[in-house]
């Protein structure tokens, strides 16, 4: 059964993307035949085919091709077509009735499908093409920018060609169109500079532009000839896929749009550039117009040329500003190098956002700011960096469009509208942040951009846009794109500033050591001083009023009242310790810093001189004594005679009245893994020399405090200057150990010594 | 042997009165010449007709301190024999080391009580250094 496969829906639907152009089930012009299978069967022929043969559509369809044209032709025509290249520049020819056709073809699925035109120029006039590729080596040399090597290739084209208008198209990244590039015949209407939008070549159009190099519409008010196919019985019949036709008949919504622009006859090249559509060169004509075969390839050859070009003239492009993005970056690399000037100064500052071009730069360091130029308050730039530092968590970040992204764009959008950001380092939030200003585009676009197609009203069907008068759209909060040269030469100085920061860092804490250090000697000085004046200027005085006190009540004992006895008794007992603390002061600041050699001190004998000394004590208040055994370590003798006899000094002092008192005495080795309070744990050996009593003992919450100069734990009822743990605490600490306090309200306290077994030294004295 | 003559280098005045009174408590009789300085001291060593028994120092003196005189007088020929007493307020081992090594008889450190001083000075004047001296270098 013969099936009329043209394609008779009217663009009766949503959406042009969705329109099926690949299989529109008709040709412009030319003649159409599908073949299958070894026998060459043709299940497909457009209708003028009839003329062609001179045959009626059933006399053609479900035939062999063999009955058509010459078996010798046919299989030289098989074997042109077997080689793996097949280039348009030499088609086949086939003879009929004395006229001769060039012929295409390409498969279709399962179909051959063989496109056959007249063929009007016989030959290819290789001096012309020889002229036409040396005047494009002429004009890359000539021309300096794509823009203008564009425009030659636009001229040349139209010379080749003979449109009124030849366009170079060029594609944005959302594929709205610019005319980049325009040679016009005199008086028409200019389109340079005008944009499209993605619309007008939708999506499905630019597949088949990727696949589809070129595309000719020799009248735009042609008349479809259909496509007969042969359906045999059982099979649905297959509709050919005329992607790759070059007779395809195309979108009526096309054929519209051409229409309503007043043009008549196309002729569109693809330009391919990675794989991706870059653009078209589009030649449009007023009146219906053929094109050789010759011609077309010539045309198409001009489009090789220009993609041949892109990479490179982007390049160039590129390079002006490449060299000079280099030359900035340079000087900013010498200034840094020379750390005399700062990276935060405003002279440098201003070096930096001009590397990138910009209208402003921050630098954000140690939560500073440092700005320079155009710039919205600093509290505008907190947020914004605070923003960009929690949302950007990797790399960089650069943006034309800021209030596309940043919630909090109206407070800067006065000041910025792109930025890009880098940051210097993952944890502080130090980074560089270049602000541009907006720069107001104005785009002119080819007709209302938004009213790209209209609905008609009455039935639905889909139309294109009748006005193409320049619609002026004003682009607002958008500044000029970050370029690549710009963006590389940001990450470049990136190190070189991590660095110089911190070489200031490190410069600010040497002043401020070496300040500290200045302001340490001055002190120690001091402290030395006060030692020589605690002698003379307190201690004098002091021993004056102990003298006459002790000269009035021992000389005249019999002849003063009793009150004044009791009076200058009380004196001299203020006198008496105010002595006692002064000497403990003195000797506390004598061991911070006389300097002393170690001895071999043998603690046996220590703590048998200092039992002695106070043997009387103990009897008084009947103390009995466990006594260890003890090594002999290295030490200041008389430092560790005074720690000890602090400490048992004061077990006796705060004895119980009348409960049994004992005073253990021990000594244990240990390392420093098993003491509980050590940070560090090296395995290193302690002595451990433990007093402990059983006398009043003291509130567990105080037992670091009691260390401190002045804390008295039980002033009023026991006497004591309040200096004597400390000095304990510093001894210890002088022989690089340390010492502990465990206490119990009413139960007792035991004191515990670390003093390390191998000294390496002493903690020397400031000097 | 009985000292009839004292001489006393003492800068400060109560101390002065101090020495001067419990002297006289124990024996009113004996002469006591006191300088002020260390200075004045020498020059009161040059001009005397008779040097006296015993000479008290006070270590911390304007002009030539108790050290400094000790030196000079034991290196004289003249005076290198008269025994001599040093005073001190400090307790310092080192100052009591350096007083010794540079040929002081006796370091004493000022009393700071009237009972205690009374008897030390009792002792001074019946010689009986040896008794006193706490420190063997």
């Amino acid at each position: 059964m013969i099936r009329n496969l043209a394609n008779k829906t009217d663009a009766n639907i949503a959406n042009c993307e969705s329109e099926p152009i690949h299989i529109p089930g008709s040709i412009q012009y030319g003649y159409l035949i599908g073949i299958q299978g070894d026998a060459l069967i043709i299940s497909y022929c457009s209708e003028n085919c009839t003329g062609l043969f001179n045959k009626n559509i059933t006399e053609i369809l479900g035939k062999s091709l063999y009955l058509f044209f010459q078996k010798d032709e046919i299989e030289a025509f098989f074997k042109y077509n077997s080689k793996t290249e097949q280039e348009l520049t030499r088609p086949f020819v086939f003879t009929y009735s004395n006229e001769i056709y060039h012929c295409t073809s390409h498969l279709s699925g399962t179909i051959t499908i063989l496109e056959f035109e007249l063929f009007s120029d016989d030959f290819l006039k290789l001096p012309d093409l020889y002229i036409q590729t040396k005047r494009f080596a002429y004009s890359t040399e000539k021309t300096n920018n794509l823009k203008s090597l564009c425009q030659d290739i636009a001229d040349e084209t139209r010379l080749i060609t003979g449109y009124d208008r030849v366009m170079i198209y060029r594609f944005d990244k959302d594929y709205n169109g610019e005319v980049f590039a325009e040679s016009l015949t005199e008086g028409m209407e200019p389109f340079l500079g005008l944009h499209y939008p993605h619309t007008d070549i939708p999506s499905q159009a630019r597949d088949l532009y990727l696949r589809n190099l070129v595309r000719l519409i020799p009248d735009v008010n042609y008349t479809p000839i259909p496509i007969f196919g042969l359906e045999t019985t059982g099979q649905p019949l297959e509709i050919p896929d005329l992607s790759l036709s070059f007779l395809r008949s195309v979108s009526p919504i096309h054929l519209q749009y051409l229409k309503n622009m007043g043009v008549n006859a196309t002729f569109t090249i693809s330009l391919i550039h990675n794989n991706k559509l870059w653009g078209l060169i589009a030649c449009h004509h007023s009146a219906p117009k053929p094109l050789p075969y010759y011609i077309r390839i010539s045309a198409h050859l001009q489009g090789f040329f220009l993609t041949s070009q892109l990479d490179v003239r982007q390049i160039a492009d590129d390079f002006e500003l490449t060299t000079q993005t280099e030359h900035k970056l340079n000087e900013l690399y010498d200034i840094l190098e020379n750390n005399d000037q700062s990276i935060t100064d405003k002279k440098t500052l201003k070096l930096l956002k001009e590397l990138l071009n910009a209208d402003g730069v921050v630098i954000f360091y140690n939560h500073t700011i440092f700005p320079e130029g155009i710039l919205p308050d600093n509290i505008d730039i907190r947020m914004l960096i605070n923003w960009l530092s929690s949302t950007v968590k990797k790399g960089t970040f650069q943006t034309a469009n800021v209030k596309k992204d940043y919630p909090g764009s109206e407070q800067i959008d006065q000041t910025i509208a792109g930025i890009h950001y880098l940051p210097l380092s993952r944890n502080t939030g130090n980074c560089i942040l270049w602000t541009r200003q907006e720069v107001e585009k104005t785009i002119k676009w080819g007709g209302n951009p938004h009213k790209a197609m209209t609905k008609n009203e009455v039935n639905a069907t889909l139309s294109p846009r009748n006005s193409f008068d320049v619609w002026k759209e004003t682009v607002k909060f958008q500044s000029k794109e970050w370029k690549k040269p710009e963006i590389h030469a940001a990450s470049l100085i990136c190190s070189a500033i991590q660095h110089q920061l911190h070489m200031r860092d490190l410069k600010e804490d040497q002043i401020r050591y070496t300040d500290l250090n200045v302001k340490l000697h001055r002190t120690v000085e001091e402290l030395a001083n006060m030692n020589w004046i605690s002698t003379h200027d307190l201690k004098e005085p002091l021993r004056k009023i102990q003298f006459y006190a002790s000269l009035i009540l021992e000389r005249t004992y019999d002849e003063i009242p009793e009150s004044v006895k009791v009076n200058i008794a009380k004196m001299q007992g203020a006198a008496n310790r105010m002595q006692l603390l002064i000497e403990d002061l003195m000797s506390y600041s004598k061991i911070i810093n006389e300097e002393v050699s170690l001895q071999e001190v043998d603690l046996n004998i220590i703590f048998k001189e200092v039992l002695l000394e106070f043997q009387e004590n103990i009897e008084e208040k009947d103390i009995v004594i466990q006594l260890s055994t003890f090594p002999t370590i290295q030490g200041i003798s008389f430092q560790i005679r005074q720690l000890f006899i602090n400490l048992i000094g004061n077990a006796i002092k705060f004895s119980k009245e009348n409960a049994p008192n004992t005073l253990k005495i021990e000594w244990q080795e240990i390392l420093d893994t098993e003491i509980i309070n050590v940070t560090a744990k090296t395995g290193k050996a302690y002595h451990k020399i433990i007093v402990s009593d059983n006398g009043i003992g003291f509130d567990k919450n105080y037992k670091d405090k009691l260390f401190k100069v002045f804390q008295r734990l039980h002033s009023g009822r026991y006497a004591g200057s309040g200096v004597g743990l400390a000095i304990c605490k510093k001894i210890a600490e002088r022989h690089m150990g340390f010492i502990e306090a465990e206490g119990e309200e009413g139960k007792g306290a035991t004191f515990s010594v670390y003093l390390p077994v191998e000294t390496p030294g002493l903690v020397q004295v400031l000097h | 042997m009985v000292i009839k003559k004292l001489f006393l280098a003492e800068d400060d005045a109560d101390d002065m009165d101090i020495f001067r009174d419990t002297l006289i408590e124990i024996n009113p009789d004996i002469n006591l010449l006191i300088a002020k300085d260390g200075l004045m001291l020498l020059n009161m060593l040059e001009a005397a007709a008779e040097l006296p028994d015993l000479i008290f120092l006070d270590i911390n003196m304007p002009i030539k301190n108790g050290f400094q005189c000790l030196q000079e007088i034991r290196a004289s020929l003249k005076w290198k024999n008269i025994k001599i007493i040093v005073l001190s307020t400090s307790n310092d081992v080192e100052y009591i080391k350096n007083a010794y090594m540079l040929g002081a008889d006796l370091f004493i450190p000022k009393a700071s009580s009237y009972n205690e001083f009374k008897a030390l000075l009792s002792k001074c004047l019946n010689f009986e250094l040896d008794s006193l001296r706490k420190f063997i270098p």
